[in-house]
């Protein structure tokens, strides 16, 4: 087996130097409003992406109106002064486009994927929401009720559906991270429509957005388009703040329990991690991949295959524009206690902060990351939204072709180091999930 | 000078869209390739598709073909179940098992310089899996773990439920994971003997969308998969029997903030003249976000995030549904909603719904063909159904074509609301009385 590996090693390592990572090509300007633009030109097929981020997430809330930036998000689907009412889904639809957005704790993003030959209505239409969005009053109270059932569909009907409003509750005390994006039904209520017409006019200005046109376009006709419906929106008229406020390092184990509707307990530790621009977050994915990614990853193997104490083991990084969570966490197997799950979590993380990784396991999880950098981009959308988030939280547009770069400056010593330095055994947050039946049990 | 934004900009022009050619390839022993040449990427994107689903299952094996599908790559050849892992994982190489009711996909992506390694193994998994014993514990306590994991889930609930509502106790009316009580009897030879039944080239094709020139991917895969030999059975399915499934069913979860909905009732298949008038006629009542069911129950009730219909076509049975999950106190309201949708959509639909259905469904279609996934996924539906080659070609103009008459027909002969069949899973206590009284109907209680 050994002499195999090494053979496997060499060549791999031959693959890795040759990788195509396709480059991005694009163009990026400011209009004289502040408006960031970056357009991207791939024929391949007669679409393009047109997407728009705003800077602003759940983390620019007031605490006493939390889900108020997602609340946000949906009013921008009613409608405009040149668009009626409940029209606007319906002219995108017609004209073949799909659209979305999403809102998170720092960024809120639409994005509509039209035939090619609809860029211009793409625009408009995403200009007139920019400009001149209507908020009435009855698409306030409709809308109150679909987020709502948004909230049920998504965590209050699902088991676990409480997890990172538990974990983020439990992580920061200070930071608006403390509450997620999708917030809290009381405040839900409350949001007045005055207060949503602040919030636009505050937010919602082309000096805190960035439009990305990716696909089947005419840079320089894409150009003289976007001049065209977006030259004339004015800039804000107040300074956005931006919360500044340093969430102290955790200096002991925060415990928390939930009981909830479900059969198989869930154990789940979150550490804090570095903001998302750090180059620690390399590090950190390698990280995150040799723990849990694939099937013979370490804690995979051993909770999962080894010892059957699981049925299911993830991590992953919660990066954000502030400092972020990684999170690992195991479901057990039926009849599993927490507490050997515990024991083997602990055992694992302590091994991969005192052991630097082997070479053919560093190279494992190298052609792995190298894999999946390869096969991203794969979609218009994919790559409009992967070039707004650079620009937005990195100010570097150009890092989408830079990522096997940076993951290939890794090494095996820096991902010993990440462990123990972001893997603290006293200073995380351990989230227990136990079945409802077992309320009474326990304690 | 200001832009005139009063006026919504027309198209420029039309889109130039061509399809990717599909090439018809076999190997040596026979195994059928669907095969399209894509470049944006270097990947290999494929699916082997067997004839293999959990309709072929004896009765009181439910969820035999997911386990054996499963156990696949739960060690082969000369390899362990880990070893398998660390050498796919070695060259970054994803290879993933579903199954269905009609079909088992071993889907396989590569980098396409590991392409010839990564088929290596994936042949090895297809033709020498080695079932054993303490993999076999392994891999069906897992399963049932994860059906004790499942019956805390309402979607889930709400669907296999409305498959059995549906089916009865056909085949296609038992959960694709299974059932625990049949599940728990399996022994290793049960595996093994489903697997030797209808695991065979003879069940099978290959679906390829990658970068990989046409005559270097056939040589890979027949020096990999070209000697892999028949089995003898052909597969026999156990087609159900029809027998109405009207009726108002609920199962019961305490507290549930939402009740899931699922309303519908068996249809015809894939392959009937109408395919397309249907297709455009469910865009209008639920298959665009901008339906009569969605803006009725999310965009003027406010009761839902999101509802929608569709027709769900397998090999030998089909049916109509509509689906959503409400706040538990709109229950009887919203399903009252969409029976007023089925009702209303059988006596009229305006020239101005079918135009705009018909203008959607073409302008979105280039879309379906950007990734590779995308088109493996096409291709397999060509393959499933045994749909002709120029499916793709003329689907624009198949739409095209449909004209009010026909969408209208289409709504009468296919939507059959007092046909239809009623599963919620919701609190029993707070919707069965409102149920009962806005459907006329008595409710019949199901089990978990």
């Amino acid at each position: 087996m050994k002499q195999k590996f090494l053979i496997y090693f060499v060549l791999t390592f031959f693959t890795v130097l040759n990788a195509q990572e396709r480059k991005i090509e694009f163009t990026e300007f400011d209009l004289s409003n502040g408006l960031h633009v970056i357009l991207h030109q791939d024929n391949s097929t007669p679409i393009v992406a047109v997407s728009v981020a705003y800077h602003v997430g759940s983390k620019n809330e007031d605490a006493k109106r939390t889900g108020f930036a997602h609340f946000f998000e949906h009013l921008m689907f009613t409608g405009t002064e040149n668009i009626k009412i409940g029209e606007l889904d319906k002219l995108l639809e017609n004209a073949g486009a799909a659209n979305n957005a999403y809102t998170t704790q720092d960024v809120t993003y639409y994005y509509d994927i039209l035939p090619s030959n609809q860029l211009e209505l793409g625009l408009w239409m995403e200009s007139e929401r920019m400009l001149h969005l209507k908020i009435d009053s009855n698409s306030v109270e409709t809308q109150r009720k679909v987020v709502k059932e948004e909230r049920s569909s998504r965590y209050d009907n699902k088991p676990y559906g409480s997890l990172w409003e538990t974990v983020f509750k439990n992580a920061y005390k200070k930071h608006p991270y403390r509450w997620t994006p999708i917030g809290s039904v009381q405040y839900i209520d409350k949001a007045t429509i005055e207060e949503f017409r602040e919030f636009y006019k505050k937010y919602y200005v082309p000096e805190n957005a960035v439009l990305v046109v990716a696909g089947d376009i005419n840079i320089d006709e894409a150009k003289e388009l976007v001049q065209k419906y977006f030259s004339d929106i004015s800039r804000g008229k107040e300074t956005i703040k931006r919360p500044d406020i340093t969430e102290p390092s955790l200096a002991y184990t925060v415990r928390d329990t939930v009981y909830d509707n479900i059969q198989l307990p869930l154990v789940l530790y979150a550490y804090r991690i570095p903001e998302q621009k750090s180059d620690e977050m390399y590090k950190l994915n390698m990280l995150s991949d040799l723990l849990t990614d694939g099937e013979s990853s370490r804690l995979r193997k051993v909770l999962v295959d080894e010892k059957k104490l699981a049925i299911e083991v993830s991590s992953f990084l919660y990066s954000l524009e502030d400092p972020g969570l990684f999170v690992i966490y195991a479901l057990a197997n039926y009849g599993v206690s927490v507490n050997d799950i515990k024991y083997a979590l602990n055992k694992e993380i302590e091994k991969v902060k005192s052991e630097m990784i082997d070479e053919y396991e560093f190279t494992k999880l190298r052609n792995n990351v190298e894999s999946q950098v390869v096969s991203s981009n794969s979609t218009m959308e994919g790559i409009a939204e992967e070039l707004a988030m650079n620009y937005i939280f990195h100010n570097n547009t150009n890092l989408i072709n830079k990522q096997l770069e940076k993951y290939m400056k890794v090494t095996r010593e820096d991902i010993l180091n990440c462990a123990k330095q972001y893997l603290p055994e006293n200073g995380r947050v351990q989230i227990i999930y136990l079945p409802k039946s077992k309320m009474n049990t326990q304690n | 000078m200001p832009v005139n934004r009063s006026v919504k900009p027309s198209e420029k022009g039309t889109v130039q869209f061509t399809l990717p050619r599909i090439e018809h390839l076999q190997l040596n022993n026979g195994l059928k390739i669907l095969y399209v040449h894509k470049d944006n990427l270097p990947l290999l994107q494929m699916y082997l598709i067997l004839d293999s689903g959990s309709k072929y299952e004896p009765n009181n094996y439910a969820g035999l073909a997911n386990l054996t599908a499963h156990m696949l790559d739960e060690g082969a050849g000369k390899y362990t179940a880990l070893e398998l892992d660390e050498e796919l994982e070695f060259l970054g190489t994803d290879l993933s098992i579903s199954v269905n009711h009609d079909n088992v996909f071993i889907s396989l992506l590569s980098l396409e310089n590991n392409a010839e390694k990564s088929l290596e193994l994936f042949s090895i998994v297809v033709q020498e899996p080695s079932f054993s014993e303490p993999d076999f514990q392994r891999e069906k306590n897992k399963i049932l773990t994860k059906l004790v994991q499942l019956k805390s889930e309402p979607s889930y609930l709400a669907s296999v439920n409305f498959d059995k509502v549906l089916f009865g106790n056909s085949a296609y009316g038992n959960p694709i994971y299974g059932i625990d009580n049949n599940i728990k009897n399996f022994k290793r030879t049960d595996l093994t003997d489903y697997y030797c039944k209808y695991f065979s080239p003879v069940n099978a094709a290959i679906m390829i969308a990658s970068s990989i020139p046409q005559n270097e991917i056939i040589d890979m895969l027949n020096k990999y998969l070209g000697n892999w030999q028949s089995g003898k059975v052909s597969p026999e399915s156990n087609l159900p029997e029809m027998s109405s499934s009207a009726g108002l069913y609920i199962l019961h979860k305490e507290n549930a903030p939402q009740s899931e909905i699922r309303i519908g009732h068996p249809a015809e298949g894939r392959k009937t003249k109408d395919y397309f008038a249907k297709t455009v006629m469910n865009s209008i009542l639920g298959g665009q976000f901008t339906s009569r069911i969605n803006l009725n129950l999310r965009e003027d009730k406010g009761f839902t995030y999101g509802a929608h219909s569709a027709f769900y076509y397998k090999q030998d049975v089909s049916y109509f549904g509509v689906s959503t999950a409400v706040q538990t106190e709109n229950t009887a309201a919203a399903v009252s909603e969409i029976f007023k949708e089925l009702k209303n959509i059988t006596k009229e639909i305006t020239q101005k719904e079918l135009d705009f259905a018909k203008s959607s469904l073409i302008k979105t279609y280039p879309s379906k063909f950007e990734t590779y996934s995308q088109i493996t996924g096409n291709l397999a539906a060509l393959h499933i159904f045994g749909l002709e080659d120029n499916y793709f070609e003329n689907y624009i103009s198949n739409i095209l074509k449909i004209n009010l008459p026909e969408v209208s027909a289409a709504a009468k002969k296919n939507i059959h609301e007092e046909e239809a069949a009623i599963v919620i899973v919701g609190d029993r206590e707070k919707i069965e009385a409102a149920l009962e009284n806005e459907t006329g109907l008595k409710a019949k209680l199901l089990k978990e």
